[in-house]
């Protein structure tokens, strides 16, 4: 397997496939309602639409830095204000910033791995673990708020 | 992934468990052990969990199938997983700095703790490792949120930047 088979591999594993870890991302969405998207069942912690939105923010940004955009992260709105975004756009959004970044590895050669972001000195394949590890961790998050929802209804 | 990524993440995965484990520092043993109810239910049980599960897949990939289960008693506190985890670490660089490019596509066959025999590549487990442990480090981050404990950041570019 090549290197960026690899990668792509586990990104799509990590979103929507089959998941080593624990439940894939967009997995652990299914089933999950507005009102519980919108909760706060852990007081202190972001609501799964907050997530949502933030990974999919993330995700957009490093599949532009892909393609060979310079996105500087002080221009990124890190946690967005979700109280006129639905659930539903929401999830969207996540799926198409997700395929985004899926194209835009699957079209990286090798070598391409190798080079720095657009405007900064870490590599592409780092550009891409880093997103990974940001998705697979929020995913955690969500599965605890999931659990946490179930045992207060 | 190429050897030196999977380096970099192991390098990120070791610093990100260790500023959780800090995190955890100020708890006292009711809060470190409470049942939250989540998968692991305490913080200390998913802690004890990551680390076991970062020992048995570096047993796995030298070929090895122990058989023994988690024992969460045996950490009555954040020192005790520290001090064993020290130890996996050392074990995890020691194989890492041997990993060449072609190990990763290399097959190996272990038994889970059913005695049920699977088969993978390196390259796939060892990229499986580092989420599993990223994936319930974002768990414990968020438990602490539970207990209103101060939480950490522990993302990958913050790692990077920290390097350079």
């Amino acid at each position: 397997m090549r290197p960026t088979e690899r990668l792509l591999d586990q990104l799509n594993r990590a979103f929507g496939g089959d998941a080593w870890h624990g439940p894939a991302l967009r997995n652990l969405l299914d089933g999950v309602t507005e009102e519980h998207a919108k909760s706060r069942p852990v007081r202190e912690a972001h609501s799964i639409l907050e997530l949502v939105v933030h990974i999919s923010t993330w995700i957009d940004v490093v599949a532009r830095r892909v393609g060979g955009n310079v996105v500087d992260s002080s221009s990124v709105q890190d946690w967005s204000d979700v109280t006129k975004t639905s659930w539903t756009s929401a999830v969207q959004a996540l799926e198409r910033a997700e395929s985004k970044l899926a194209d835009a590895v699957a079209r990286l050669s090798t070598e391409d791995l190798d080079k720095p972001v657009p405007g900064a000195k870490r590599s592409i394949e780092s550009e891409i673990l880093g997103a990974l590890q940001h998705n697979v961790y929020h995913a955690g998050q969500i599965a605890i708020l999931k659990k946490a929802i179930g045992g207060k209804q | 992934m190429t050897v030196d990524e999977i380096r970099t993440l192991y390098a990120y995965t070791q610093w990100a468990n260790h500023r959780v484990l800090s995190a955890c520092q100020p708890l006292d043993s009711s809060a470190f052990t409470r049942n939250l109810g989540n998968s692991f239910g305490s913080i200390r049980d998913t802690l004890v969990h990551v680390l076991w599960a970062e020992w048995i897949w570096l047993e796995r990939w030298q070929g090895r199938s122990p058989k023994q289960p988690a024992g969460f008693a045996d950490y009555p506190d954040v020192q005790s997983i520290e001090t064993r985890w020290q130890g996996i670490e050392q074990g995890q660089q020691d194989f890492l700095r041997r990993l060449t490019p072609d190990a990763l596509d290399r097959r190996i066959a272990y038994e889970n703790l059913k005695s049920e025999r699977w088969e993978y590549s390196l390259g796939h487990m060892l990229q499986h490792v580092a989420n599993h442990s990223t994936y319930h480090r974002g768990q414990v981050v968020t438990m602490l949120r539970q207990l209103g404990a101060g939480a950490t950041s522990t993302d990958f570019l913050l790692y990077l930047d920290e390097l350079t």
